[in-house]
């Protein structure tokens, strides 16, 4: 590779020749009509998505309506007791799962490549397979309401009130199906927003130089993986619970439903973060871009957010102060929740500092990002006052939590979303939304924001408890009741208004937008179309829009990197995640069936599942496993072309094996998820044997011989040794030798999978008898499973080195198996090592 | 200018925020398993167990997150051999990162030196 560029000059001389734009769009050029369904091109599927997430929000923002009006008079009987239950359930899941993290990623599939200056990020199928699984995937869920089969355990789904005895129905199993399958629709897009971001940025734009709102963003995105497993862990022990009689919750038997409130916290807590971070990080762009400079402290609020990230980790038993805890552990998550604070106190102060030095442009953005300022303070306050047990121990499940929750969550994420939505709104397309039906807007959900709020921090110390349908007259919470009803009804029209300046530009009547409107200083604001920028970018600063006036024209131009499409296809830069050296061209896939179906399949998959067809969920499983063959088949497609010249005198292959493939970043992602699941199940096996000790076997008879560990550990390491043999095998383009040890290796993987029911079956362990017998078969179960995924991962490595397209010279495909196959040999070592060993050393 | 390996400068710039996190597990895990086990009658040097093991674990966790903190100001942060520009903000995020690590590391320890372990 050739030097970089020296300061002065621009990577590509000018003019560019015709047809390089030609073949830019032609190789960008959207799908039409239904067409759509096929389309993967981030800047369209980012607005599809936006759009459902708003559907979202609109409809749990109705239910809570009605729930406003059930209690605006006391005795009310507009919903009965089992329907208000179905309804806090649906809209605080809705507006948790299918609402608030949905739309913060949405927004990040949607602005991340234009703030990056990438044509896309890197897995543009893998989001728009996430978009249609939550699509299908949310639908249901709220239709369940209809056929009042919705979940009405609360949002947080406690058992016992959630196990089989007493919840039967299938009401349960809706949200544990519907909403754990939605999980990874979230896991998948935090794949594509951290290798997109720690790889697709423009050549220059060094880690000190990457803006606030990515970092927000990776943060946000490594906290789903490993918040996000924690939660699917949980649902998976309570469905196989509900559905198996394994008792993991049921205290009779040694399970604790106390587990399932530290999984279910652990991540449920980060979840608040989750959310929050990325409003924090739209802030800190809006902020500078409205008092038109740098955002005061930028280093330290980056350090600020990834502190966040981590400390809010170390609150999740703040959720649990009035469960019985040693009063020692409870301070440490007191100390811990005070702590987390601070640094929320960075960014405000910086905010404030930045705002009060620059001369303000009041747009509607401003407007709302006061709002969001005034509120999410108070909900801050609020939060330290919750954190001090005494207090929240008097405040517990009444409705200052509820007052506390909105204003955190409303104040926190949906204000911030909101001027967003105006701020951004240009990049679409280049028309605004309407100036003064903004402000109305704001003023109606500030104002009905706070009086229906406010008075629920005084009915709450007032002693009205939450989650209760109706209450008596006499207790003096009548007018407090009807007031907030009331502000409810107002906010609700202020959202309408946004709905109807939204409608307004989508039938064309917006105002066309000026260039950059808000002069601001960042990448997005250069116009862009469905190929993104012209060319892209060289960045020297975190604004490089302020610091180099003509940056917008010479890209437009084609004078930066990429002016056109090389190889005639759909391509963007991969550069170096700390330096940010171009380091190869990217092929992207294009518009496919592929990912729809298998959105739609997984979906119908999990929705037979929820209603007990079992047998029938079968047909949509296989087909949902069948289309992503069929979207990973064309993948990988080895340097099919010589090395291109990018300009600047980067001249880069256009393929790369090895660790330096953005594949194999999104795999190694994917076991950080694959590892906390793990790390869950360690610690669900260590927690009950804690609870209960006495379900634990007591001496050796019980328990299976060390043969059997030794035997079985023995297995995995031979299965490693395996792939490690056809590893090289590849490399020296043996191909039958790599086959034969492939499916050896899978042999010996089953096998030791296998050995370990097998022989738990025979030392007389029942899973249903005790905890223990339970966890130990579900850690069996999770090794059984990640071989099943195996045999199918081999199945298309072989298929793919008959066809020819595996060798030396290509063999991405091979490497990401190698990955998924000795994390999972390692795995299973871990769990054998555990399920034997700890019941001998166990005092 | 030399290619830096990114998971090294990565763990690195992580590292306080890793050290707070296991610091924070092992103090709960270890009062949990007390607490669970009901050990906590039991002396260590002549103090409960649990405080003890606790701030014994704070004093080392602090340990660390000050070499972490040394390290960025003296210059062996991790990011050395990058180029310039990254370099200066890796050392300033590793430092910055390090002295909220030990001011937090600190708060959660301190209590086992007030609150009864079980109650
Ligand atoms: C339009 C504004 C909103 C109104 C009027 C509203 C109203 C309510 C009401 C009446 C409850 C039930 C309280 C109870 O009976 O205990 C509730 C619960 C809840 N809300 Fe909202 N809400 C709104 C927006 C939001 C938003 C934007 C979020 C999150 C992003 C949210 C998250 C929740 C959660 C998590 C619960 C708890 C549900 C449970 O206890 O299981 N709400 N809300
Ligand atoms: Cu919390």
């Amino acid at each position: 590779m050739t030097p970089p560029l020296d300061d002065a000059a621009l990577p590509n001389r000018l003019p560019r020749p015709k047809e390089e734009l030609e073949a830019l769009k032609r190789a960008w050029k959207p799908t039409s009509g239904l067409g759509l369904l096929k389309e993967v091109n981030n800047n369209i599927i980012g607005v599809m998505y936006i759009a459902t997430a708003l559907l979202f929000f609109v409809i749990s923002g109705t239910l809570a309506l009605v729930m406003r009006t059930q209690l605006a008079v006391p005795e009310n009987d507009v919903l009965g007791h089992s329907l208000y239950n179905q309804f806090f359930t649906v809209h605080g899941t809705g507006m948790m799962f299918l609402f608030a993290v949905p739309i913060v990623e949405a927004i990040g599939v949607f602005l991340l490549p234009s703030m990056l200056a990438a044509r896309d990020l890197p897995f543009p199928r893998l989001s728009a397979f996430a978009f249609w699984a939550y699509l299908f995937g949310g639908l249901a869920f709220f239709c369940s309401l209809i056929f009042e089969v919705a979940p009405d355990g609360g949002w947080f789904m406690y058992p016992p009130l959630t196990s089989m005895k007493f919840s039967p129905g299938i009401n349960a199993d809706f949200w544990l199906l519907g909403i754990g399958f939605i999980e990874i629709s979230a896991i998948a897009g935090a794949i594509e927003i951290i290798v997109g971001i720690l790889r697709t940025r423009p050549p220059g734009m060094t880690l000190d130089k990457i803006p606030v709102y990515c970092w927000s963003m990776l943060v946000m995105a490594g906290m789903i993986v490993f918040a996000f497993p924690a939660v699917i862990i949980a649902t998976a022990l309570l469905e196989i619970e509900r559905a198996f009689d394994w008792p993991f919750f049921i205290a009779e038997r040694g399970g604790d439903p106390l587990l399932w409130q530290h999984l279910f916290w652990f991540f449920g807590h980060p979840e608040v973060y989750i959310i929050f971070l990325p409003a924090a990080g739209l802030v800190s762009m809006m902020v500078p871009a409205l008092a038109q400079r740098p955002l005061v402290g930028h280093d330290w609020v980056v350090v600020a957010l990834v502190g966040t990230g981590f400390f809010s980790f170390g609150l999740w038993v703040h959720h649990m102060f009035a469960t019985g805890i040693p009063p020692l552990s409870l301070s440490f998550f007191s100390a811990a929740s005070m702590a987390v604070s601070v640094p929320a106190g960075i960014q405000v102060f910086a905010w404030i500092a930045t705002l009060g030095k620059g001369r303000l442009q009041w747009t509607v953005a401003t407007w709302f990002l006061l709002g969001f300022l005034f509120i999410f303070v108070a909900g801050g306050l609020t939060g330290v006052m919750v954190a001090v047990i005494p207090f929240d121990w008097q405040a517990h499940d009444s409705y200052f939590v509820v007052a506390h929750l909105h204003y955190v969550l409303i104040g926190g994420m949906v204000f911030p979303v909101f001027a967003g939505l105006y701020h951004w709104w240009p990049t679409m397309k280049g028309t605004m939304l309407s100036e003064r039906l903004g402000r109305w807007a704001f003023w109606m959900m500030f104002i009905g924001f706070n009086v229906a709020f406010f008075p629920m921090h005084v009915s709450g110390l007032m002693g009205m408890p939450r989650r209760v349908y109706t209450y008596p007259g006499d207790l003096g919470w009548n007018v407090l009741n009807m007031v907030s009803t009331v502000g409810a009804f107002v906010m609700a029209f202020g959202v309408l208004l946004v709905l109807i300046d939204m409608a307004r530009d989508a039938f064309g009547r917006g105002r066309p937008a000026p260039e950059n409107p808000w002069k601001a200083g960042t990448l997005e604001w250069i116009p862009n179309d469905d190929y993104a920028t012209r060319s892209i970018p060289h960045v020297r600063s975190l604004y490089p829009l302020w610091d180099n006036p003509n940056l917008s024209r010479e890209v437009q131009e084609g004078a930066h990197y990429l002016p056109g499409a090389p190889t005639r296809r759909r391509e963007t830069i991969v550069t170096s995640p700390i330096e940010a050296r171009p380091q190869y061209l990217m092929p992207m896939p294009g518009p496919h069936w592929s990912h729809f179906l298998a959105g739609l399949f997984t979906a119908a998959h999990f929705i037979c599942l929820a209603v007990q067809l079992y047998w029938v969920s079968l047909v949509p499983g296989v087909l949902a496993i069948a289309s992503v063959f069929w979207w990973v088949w064309s993948l990988d497609k080895g340097a099919d072309h010589p090395p291109q010249d990018v300009g600047g005198g980067w001249r880069v292959p256009v393929y790369l094996q090895g660790s330096e493939n953005h594949s194999w970043w999104g795999t190694a992602v994917l076991l950080l998820v694959d590892g906390t699941a793990f790390a869950c199940l360690c610690f669900t096996y260590v927690f009950l044997w804690t609870v209960s000790p006495d379900v634990w076997p007591v001496g050796t008879d019980s328990l299976p011989g060390l043969g059997w560990l030794f035997g079985e550990v023995a297995l995995w390491i031979v299965a490693a040794g395996a792939m490690l043999l056809a590893s090289r095998a590849v490399a020296g383009n043996r191909s039958w030798a790599m086959r034969g040890l492939l499916l050896a290796g899978v042999l010996l993987m089953l096998a030791a999978a296998v050995a370990e029911p097998y022989n738990r079956i025979a030392s007389g362990l029942v899973a249903s008898e005790s905890a223990y017998g339970a966890i130990v078969y579900m850690l069996a179960s999770w090794q059984v499973f990640h071989v099943v995924i195996l045999v199918l991962m081999t199945g298309f490595t072989l298929a793919r080195s008959f066809a020819g397209r595996l060798h030396a010279r290509r063999r991405v495909t091979f490497d990401n198996v190698m990955l998924v196959w000795l994390y999972t040999c390692g795995q299973g070592i871990v769990s054998l090592l555990l399920v034997h060993l700890f019941p001998r050393l166990a005092v | 200018m030399e290619r830096t390996a990114f998971t090294a400068t990565f763990t690195g710039m992580m590292s306080a925020f890793l050290i707070w996190a296991v610091h924070f597990a092992a103090i709960y895990g270890i009062n949990g398993l007390i607490c669970a086990r009901e050990w906590d009658g039991a002396d260590l040097y002549g103090h409960p167990v649990a405080v003890v093991l606790i701030l014994g674990a704070t004093a080392v966790a602090l340990l660390l997150a000050a070499g972490v903190l040394a390290a960025a100001l003296w210059g062996a942060a991790p990011g050395r051999r990058t180029s310039e520009d990254p370099r200066r903000f890796i050392r300033l995020f590793t430092g910055l990162a390090a002295a909220g690590s030990l001011v937090a590391i600190l708060w959660n320890g301190l209590p086992a030196l007030q609150v009864p372990a079980c109650g």
